[in-house]
């Protein structure tokens, strides 16, 4: 493989250089967006990013990336070399040498399962499975923008170190999304979308049934202008979908519990996180005895799946937190180090060749209750009074990650175990160790969602695709608002 | 591996040729060739530092009513004929746009912009480091409270080409240097940060140090921060925070906003929604602001057009497709993602005012002077509603004068109050907010409704 003889060239470019440590890594990525907008193509087309990104620790201690869009033998001399300046150069400024965990040596090969590869699948049958979304989406002349997305992706990464492991990982996956608009009188504007993502193949967009699901959708923003009142002000036991679960968990737990952050490496961008290290193994609090945060990359289909990080670190299962007390953070292996931990837990994971890898989410969720109600309708069963909220509509959080404020697409009212009065504009907002201190029933399902490449971290940007699950979740005294 | 200026333009018309080949009517290439240096600082240490060498090509086909989009990023031919080689086939199967505005033919007027730095070219990583090395110093020495210096550095230069079946072409060198400082001091009380984002085409130019400094400073002043009530509050939003509301008025200005009704300002057009005070025009040809450029992406020469005048809406940003729905021009502000036609006015300026911000600070009786927002999102973008954090600077005013800091709070209000009754500071500065710049000066408002507030 031409992958495997550039990587040992750079390999041995770089021991000649007397480098401490050499991390080479072959990215590619290749997707395929279509939309469909009211009948028409918003946007259809291919991508393709390939490049090298060779990362050293140079004799000074400091580590050094040089990047390039061209993969080719000729070129690695200077690669490497200039790895090793950049290392020089960061050096003017090192606060202590970089030290790393020991890892195990690693050679393997290993690809994400798909049945139907989407790159090899007909365009038109694609086009034809998002025309007929599109027509059930304006069946109703209320639905104003129709939108129907299909979106496929592969990754293809091949690392090598100097410390001998040499693995080639592909990940495939799929998303696809359902949007409706509609309108009524009196300038009322209302939007519901249901999206997922999978590590799958073609075999997913079927799955998905965009006939249904667009039916959901297109009924659901109707409701919305015509029957839903404006949410209520005030304190309300409030029940989140595992959609919106799954991005509370991604805000107030994901993020402040990625150690980077912790450590203050993220302070000129994202900000820092109230969990500070000094709180590690220090049983701090983080929510009620129910609350077990897992962060788990190695279920296949999850879109947070991967066996090996960007480090070349096999992917773990591990609390971050359990029965309410924080555990863990997630690691690279510099963090991992850096708090004392033997081992990274492999959470290190970059968007593109030029970026350099960063501690990130991956498939994080909240455990389910083995005693709780066993479907939703049992769920809501149990409530007497309270307030149902369903489908992303914006967020906000602080850099510290602990004054955080949704905004929902859909709510109804809970009265004695029903739902009933559909509710529009719903928002709300919480302090992070009190909402997940106020959670006292979550259902026995286990519901996961794939978000798509959206989370943000980094600079230069890096979207990640991450997934997160759990089953309908009890918060209790919530201030929820008409935003 | 340096500057491949020349193969990226045989490349791109290769491209065109072999469009053309397949059966395309037409078609144009939006390429670059460009070296990057991306270096972050944190805990006063530099800890992420890399050099790039990357080259793009986005390559747009038209056919009939309809276009579709591929893009590589290598000037390999083979890599380039197998995606054109997909979109003709794809291209075929499409339905047609009844509002596609065809292939441009027009002739246009790019206008001739310095947009580079020419010494960038021997500019090496050590280079880079040094001068984050002063500014890092420099954060320290302004007092022994400041803890720790953060922040980034990153710079692209290169060229940048443009070329259509139609032979429109247009080729630009240009840099584009954008860093941030943020600095963390302590005391007795607790800790305090205080941020600030700027940037600048030359790189001996780029004031890191004056920033590090005047950051320092303001980070020491935030210490001892008192709990403030959650309630409107006059204010002084400063350069920074001045920029959140400018940012999500020129997202609602977006034509494509408006066409999804996804804009508070939807078929508003003529009427007085803001304060008499507010102008905003996108000026796209000023080159010492780092998002002038002589064309947009679908090869539209760009233009200074007014898009608020006096609080009244006169314009929308507008690509050729969502001009062509509207029934108007486009106003070169067209940009294309996955071949979905997006809008937006990349080069805005807020127009200043005659007062100094410190006069504008001295007329509060009572209020706060917000540094900067953090993490701002619609609640409702067809309502204008808006919420985010203070973040890196939140203090309070009494009788015209700083007495002190306050802790974090969170505004949820409508940026039609915001804006409503505002006054602006005769200084502006250029901020980077998405990426992009924008030239805003400090704001005087009459009120902004926080809604709670955070420990920090």
């Amino acid at each position: 493989m031409m992958e495997y003889a550039i990587m040992d060239k750079c390999l041995a470019e770089a021991e000649r250089l007397r480098v401490k440590l050499a991390e080479i890594r072959i990215f590619t990525v290749m997707d395929e967006n279509l939309t469909i907008k009211n009948g028409i193509i918003d946007r259809a087309g291919k991508r393709i990013n390939r490049g090298i990104n060779i990362g050293i620790i140079g004799e000074e201690g400091a580590r050094g990336f040089a990047t390039s869009a061209k993969v080719e033998e000729k070129d690695i001399p200077i690669l490497v070399e200039r790895a090793v300046s950049v290392s020089r150069a960061s050096s003017l400024k090192m606060r202590k040498e970089i030290k790393l965990t020991e890892e195990p040596i690693v050679k393997d090969d290993y690809k994400t399962a798909y049945k139907i590869d989407p790159f090899a699948v007909d365009f038109e049958e694609k086009l034809e499975m998002l025309k007929l979304s599109d027509s059930v989406l304006r069946e109703n002349s209320q639905v104003r923008v129709a939108q129907s997305d299909m979106e496929a992706r592969r990754i293809n990464f091949y690392f090598a170190n100097s410390e001998g492991t040499q693995i080639h990982q592909e990940q495939s996956y799929m998303g696809c999304n359902v949007a409706a608009t509609a309108t009524a009188a009196g300038k009322e504007i209302q939007r519901r979308d249901h999206h997922d993502y999978q590590m799958r193949g073609f075999e997913f967009a079927k799955e998905f049934n965009y006939e249904n699901q667009a039916k959901k959708v297109a009924k659901e923003a109707r409701i919305l202008v015509n029957e839903a009142e404006n949410a209520p002000n005030e304190k309300s036991t409030f029940v989140l979908c595992p959609y919106m679960l799954g991005l509370t968990i991604h805000e107030s737990t994901g993020h402040p519990t990625e150690l980077d952050r912790a450590m203050g490496y993220e302070a000129d961008f994202a900000g820092t996180s109230f969990l500070t290290t000094d709180l590690l193994g220090k049983e701090y609090k983080y929510g009620s005895e129910l609350v077990n945060l897992v962060c788990d990359p190695t279920i296949p289909k999850n879109l947070g799946h991967y066996k090996y990080d960007d480090e070349g670190v096999a992917a773990k299962r591990f609390h971050i937190v359990k029965d309410g007390i924080f555990k863990n953070y997630m690691t690279d292996r510099e963090t991992a180090r850096g708090v004392g931990y033997e081992h990274s837990f492999g959470n290190s994971r970059m968007s593109l060749y030029n970026r350099i890898p960063l501690v990130r989410m991956s498939h994080l969720y909240l455990e389910p209750n083995p005693e709780g109600p066993k479907d939703f309708e049992e769920f809501v069963g149990e409530i007497k009074n309270g307030i149902y909220a369903a489908g992303w509509k914006s967020h906000s959080i602080d850099d510290k990650r602990t004054n955080f404020q949704f905004s929902t697409q859909i709510g109804w009212k809970i009265e004695n175990g029903e739902l009933t009065t559909p509710l529009k504009n719903l928002c709300y907002n919480a302090n992070t160790p009190e909402f997940w201190g106020s959670l006292d029933m979550i259902a026995r399902e286990n519901i996961t969602y794939g978000h798509g490449p959206i989370c943000g971290k980094g600079v230069p940007m890096q979207g990640m695709w991450i997934s997160h699950g759990g089953g309908w979740a009890r918060f209790n005294e919530v201030n929820v608002f008409a935003g | 591996m340096e500057y491949e200026n020349e193969k990226i333009l045989e490349m791109a018309q290769f491209a065109i040729n072999h469009a053309k080949s397949g059966g395309a009517d037409g078609s144009y290439v939006n390429g670059s060739v460009k070296k990057a240096y991306s270096t972050r600082f944190a805990n006063s240490s530099i800890h992420q530092n890399f050099v790039d060498y990357r080259t793009d090509l986005a390559i747009t086909i038209i056919k009939g009513k309809k276009n579709i989009g591929v893009s590589v990023n290598s000037l390999n031919k083979n890599d380039i004929i197998d995606s054109i080689d997909y979109a003709v086939n794809a291209i075929g199967l499409l339905p047609d746009d009844p509002n596609f505005p065809g292939i441009l033919n027009d002739p246009q007027d790019y206008k001739k912009l310095n947009l580079n730095d020419p010494s960038i070219k021997d500019l090496s990583a050590s280079d880079v480091a040094d001068k984050i090395v002063a500014g890092i110093n420099r954060g320290h020495e302004y007092s022994n409270k400041v803890q720790t210096v953060s922040g980034n550095l990153n710079l692209t230069d290169g060229v940048s080409i443009f070329l259509s079946s139609e032979g429109l072409e247009n080729i630009t060198p240009d840099t584009r240097i954008t860093s941030t400082i943020n600095i963390m001091s302590e005391d007795n009380s607790g800790e305090s940060r205080s941020n600030s984002d700027f940037g600048h085409r030359i790189f001996g130019d780029l004031p890191l140090e004056t920033e590090a400094e005047a950051t320092a400073e303001r980070s020491v002043r935030g210490l001892n921060a008192q709990t403030i009530d959650a309630k409107s509050y006059p204010a002084i939003l400063d350069f920074q925070a001045a920029t959140t509301p400018s940012i999500f008025t020129g997202m609602a200005l977006s034509a494509r906003s408006v066409i999804d009704h996804r804009s508070y300002l939807m078929d508003r057009i003529g009427e007085q929604v803001f304060t008499k005070n507010l102008t905003l025009v996108n000026d796209p040809h000023d080159p010492s602001f780092l998002s002038a450029f002589p064309m947009d992406v679908e090869g539209i020469a760009s233009q200074k057009y007014t898009l608020i005048n006096g609080g009244v809406v006169e314009n929308y940003a507008h690509s050729r497709l969502t001009a062509n729905i509207m029934g108007t021009r486009s106003n070169g502000c067209g940009f294309s993602f996955f071949g979905r036609s997006m809008s937006f006015p990349f080069a805005m300026k807020v127009k200043p005012g005659i007062k100094s911000r410190e006069k504008l600070i001295s007329e509060i009786s009572d209020g706060l002077l917000i540094t900067n927002f953090h993490y701002s999102n619609f609640v409702d973008p067809t309502r204008g509603t808006l919420t985010g954090m203070t973040k890196d600077g939140l203090f309070i005013i009494k009788n015209g004068e700083i007495t002190g800091s306050a802790k974090n709070m969170r505004f949820t209000d409508s940026i039609l109050n915001i804006l409503s009754k505002a006054e602006m500071s005769k200084e502006v500065i250029q901020t980077i907010p998405f990426g992009m710049s924008l030239e805003v000066p400090a704001m005087k408002i009459d009120s902004i409704n926080f809604t709670s507030g955070t420990t920090h």
